[in-house]
Parts: structure tokens; C-alpha cells; sequence
């Protein structure tokens, strides 16, 4: 029983030294820093309807039906 | 260990009620999974957005019409030019190319090669190859997601873009960028300039928005108001702005998981609490037994309590564990799309470790302490009645 105790705790003891041990040595790249400094942009490529790519800068983009402008407040307003 | 009966009995009693014991640490190790990948992959992917905004531009000037971006007239850029305190205005022109109509689409952007800044990030970027090559003719760089589409069209090597004026400009694809800034660069497709005017349309005297630094950050409120007051139709998005909106968007992402961690671990505790205030009379028997024993309601609580530990203690580590394991040395299949989404082209991210300790020790704290309290209250309640009572 003491074993299967001791057994747990170095298990554990392992775990934690082996993920701190990848955490520490793991090399940090500047790739994401390159891109920004090439293109001034550091917009996530995402694939989302409620954050299209890059739509920081610009809302008039509507995601579904490009070619339209995506429909303002004002639109439903009139609508009624 | 032995030699310390109180220990001795610690683990007896731990390892006689293994099954009851080993439910509850998995019931937990999945809720702290589950908790700890997704603010893993927020952390992680805040981080690497945030320190590459570090290069991008503290204003960014744009023409509206309508509520939206429109193309801003060049000679904008020669009034801010003339503004005291402005520094380096760069022109960017950039636009979305959809591949084939309310499908995939990638982003166009041109980059001035001849600008300081742009012309040192191009040499980071290719390191090994001539510049001269790629200048000398209708060349591209693409990110991964973007060769993944082409090439499985069958563009391995070079794509024709269709103009606005209804040519095709045929372009190769000269590098693929580096897997691990697909974060940002998935979807983007870096050309010179004057070939990202010719395909997006964006004739020579507008370009999509103009870039620009104010090295004295006090200033930088002054010169937001008087940029402002140029034209009636300037937008001024700050560097503030942008960092203002990714923080927001991580949050929101990361928050909705904490929201829903809170609700299932107070109905966990809930079932924890119920459990343990349930006449199960082999517990009150086991609790009656000690205090005939002359075991005091201090002694018996120290037993529940080191005993309670010992489940926290592991599942949070093994939780935790599972965590890394799972977002930084597998990516977070599956996870991973609740964050990037799977509309556009899809997005294999390398996720760069980043640990927030102090969110790890809120999500500990909030874990064990109601943990702890819905096992010790019923006990102590069991502990203060009479013995005989309790073995009844």
C-alpha cells in the first residue's frame, strides 16, 4: 500500500519535472514577429462568422455574400 | 511511515475506499482539463498576438464612406507627412481575394520591399535565398493554409489571379511561410505592391489605409484629434484600439469556459455535498467508531481534511498535466476550432507554451475550496453528535 502511494507521488513528481523541464527549454520563435514586420499587420487568421479574418480594419464585408454590404441599423429601421 | 499510525490509518482508509475515491479524481481531472486547455490556448494564443503587435504601426489612418473602409486618396499621406511629431507613414494596400464566390478567400497584402522596416523583415523571412530572385519576376509568398488550398487544386507551383478588369495574372508561388506564424499568416499572401494594386483593383493614386508611428507617446492623443480634424471621412484606429479588441476577443473565448467551469463545479460540489450529508452509515459508523476511540473532532477532521488534499492535490496536477500535454505538444485538435474557427481555410496553429500561474492558481483556489468545504461541513456535522448516536 505504501508502495502504490509512493509509486503516485513520484508519478506525479515526474509529470511536473518533465512539463517544467518542456516549458523552460522549449525555443520561443520570432515567426509571428517577422510577418508583422513585413506586412505592419498582426490580424489572426481566423475562420469565424463573428470575427471574419483580418475585419478589424475594415466592417463593410458582409461573410456570407461578399459582393453585398453587410446590412447597417438603419436598414431594418426603414424596412418597418 | 509506518512507525506514524495517523498516516498509517490515512492511507488504509484512502486505499480501502479506492473506487469512491479514484470517481471523484476523475470527475475533476476532466473539469480541470477541460478548464485548463482552453485558457492554455487562450494565453497562448493572446501571447503570440500580443508580442507581434509590438511592430505594427501605433495609428492607422482609413477613408470611410458609409460606415465602411474605402480607399484612401494617396496624397493623405503627404498632409501627414507635413504633421509635427508624425514618423514613418507607409501606404498598405491590402484586400480579400475569394478563390470562388462566399467560399475560401485569403488576404492580399502588398508590401513596399524598398521600405526600412518591411525590406529587414523580408531578409529575416529568406534568410537563405536571393532577394533578387524573388523581385526579378511575378513572385508570392503564401502561408500554409493558402497552400494547402492551392495545391490540393492543383496550383502547386503558381496561381492566376482574375483582375477586376477580367485578366488573369499568373504569379508563383516562390516560399511557403513558416508554419509557426500561421496564427496570422494562414490565410495571407505576401506580393509586392504594385502587383497587390493590379489584382485587388486599387489604382495608383488610393491605397487601402495608411500606416504611421508617433515615437513620443504623449503626443499620441494630441495627434489622434488633429489627424481626425484633416478630413470628415478619416477613421484613426490606434494601436490601443487593436490591442483593446484581441484582448476582448481571447477574453470572451476564454471567460465563456470559465463561466461554464463555474457551473459545473458547483454541480459537482452540489453532488459532493449531497453525498457526504447522506446517512451513508458506513461513513457516520466509521466516524462514530474514531470518536469512541477517543479520537477528538479536530483529529477526525484532520483525517477528512489531508484526505481531501490528497484528491485535490492530484487531480489538479494531473488535470493540469493533461492540459499541456494535449494544447502544447499536440496542438488541441478539436479545441483548437472553437478559437480559430473552420469557415475559411483551415488553420493548423503551433501553440507556444505559455503558462498564466496566476490564473492556474485562481482555477485551484476556486477548485479546492468548495471541494474541501462540501466534504469537512457534513463531517464535522457527523463528528459533533454523539458516538452512539452516530454508529446507530
Amino acid at each position: 500500500m505504501n508502495r502504490l502511494f509512493l509509486t503516485v507521488f513520484f508519478i506525479l513528481i515526474a509529470l511536473v519535472v518533465g512539463l517544467s523541464a518542456h516549458y523552460i527549454r522549449y525555443t520561443k520563435t520570432d515567426a509571428i514577429s517577422t510577418i508583422t514586420q513585413l506586412t505592419y499587420m498582426t490580424a489572426p487568421a481566423l475562420g469565424v462568422s463573428y470575427f471574419e479574418s483580418k475585419n478589424i480594419y475594415d466592417d463593410g464585408d458582409n461573410i456570407v455574400y461578399p459582393e453585398m454590404s453587410k446590412a447597417q441599423k438603419m436598414d431594418f429601421i426603414y424596412e418597418k | 511511515m509506518r512507525n506514524s499510525p495517523f498516516l498509517y490509518f490515512l492511507m488504509l482508509s484512502l486505499f480501502k475506499q479506492k473506487i469512491k475515491h479514484l470517481g471523484v479524481v476523475a470527475i475533476s481531472v476532466v473539469v480541470i482539463f477541460l478548464l485548463s486547455s482552453v485558457l492554455f490556448i487562450s494565453s497562448s494564443m493572446k501571447s503570440s498576438i500580443l508580442g507581434g503587435l509590438k511592430y505594427q504601426p501605433d495609428f492607422i489612418i482609413q477613408k470611410v464612406q458609409g460606415g465602411g473602409r474605402v480607399n484612401a486618396p494617396l496624397e493623405w499621406i503627404d498632409k501627414l507627412v507635413d504633421m509635427y511629431g508624425i514618423k514613418s507613414v507607409t501606404a498598405r494596400v491590402y484586400g480579400r481575394y475569394y478563390f470562388s464566390p462566399k467560399h475560401e478567400s485569403s488576404l492580399i497584402v502588398g508590401v513596399d520591399f524598398m521600405d526600412e522596416q518591411s525590406h529587414k523583415g523580408l531578409r529575416k523571412l529568406m534568410d537563405k535565398t536571393n532577394l533578387k530572385d524573388f523581385l526579378g519576376s511575378n513572385n508570392m509568398l503564401v502561408g500554409q493554409g493558402v497552400y494547402r488550398y492551392l495545391k490540393s487544386h492543383f496550383y502547386p507551383k503558381s496561381y492566376s489571379f482574375l483582375t477586376p478588369k477580367g485578366d488573369f495574372k499568373k504569379v508563383n508561388i516562390f516560399q511557403v511561410l513558416n508554419p509557426d506564424s500561421s496564427l496570422i499568416s494562414n490565410d495571407m499572401i505576401i506580393m509586392p505592391i504594385d502587383m497587390a494594386r493590379e489584382i485587388l483593383g486599387v489604382d495608383e493614386d488610393h491605397v487601402s489605409d495608411i500606416a504611421l508611428n508617433v515615437p513620443n507617446d504623449d503626443e499620441w492623443s494630441s495627434i489622434a484629434d488633429k489627424i481626425a480634424s484633416l478630413y470628415y471621412d478619416i477613421r484613426v484606429i490606434t494601436k490601443q484600439d487593436v490591442h483593446r479588441v484581441y484582448e476582448n476577443l481571447f477574453n470572451y473565448k476564454g471567460g465563456l469556459f470559465l463561466v461554464l467551469f463555474l457551473i459545473s463545479m458547483v454541480t459537482f460540489v452540489l453532488i459532493l455535498y449531497q453525498r457526504y450529508s447522506m446517512t451513508y452509515s458506513t461513513e457516520k459508523r466509521e466516524i462514530g467508531l474514531l470518536r469512541a476511540l477517543g479520537w477528538s473532532i479536530s483529529d477526525v477532521l484532520k483525517l477528512k481534511f489531508i484526505q481531501t488534499l490528497f484528491i485535490v492535490i492530484i487531480s489538479f496536477v494531473v488535470g493540469v498535466s493533461m492540459a499541456y500535454i494535449y494544447v502544447f505538444m499536440f496542438d488541441a485538435p478539436l479545441l483548437i476550432d472553437i478559437f480559430m474557427g473552420s469557415s475559411n481555410l483551415s488553420n493548423d496553429v503551433r501553440l507556444t507554451p505559455i503558462v498564466d500561474f496566476s490564473v492556474l492558481s485562481t482555477i485551484l483556489l476556486i477548485y479546492s475550496v468548495p471541494f474541501v468545504a462540501a466534504v469537512l461541513i457534513p463531517v464535522w456535522k457527523i463528528s459533533v453528535t454523539d458516538p452512539k448516536e452516530a454508529m446507530l
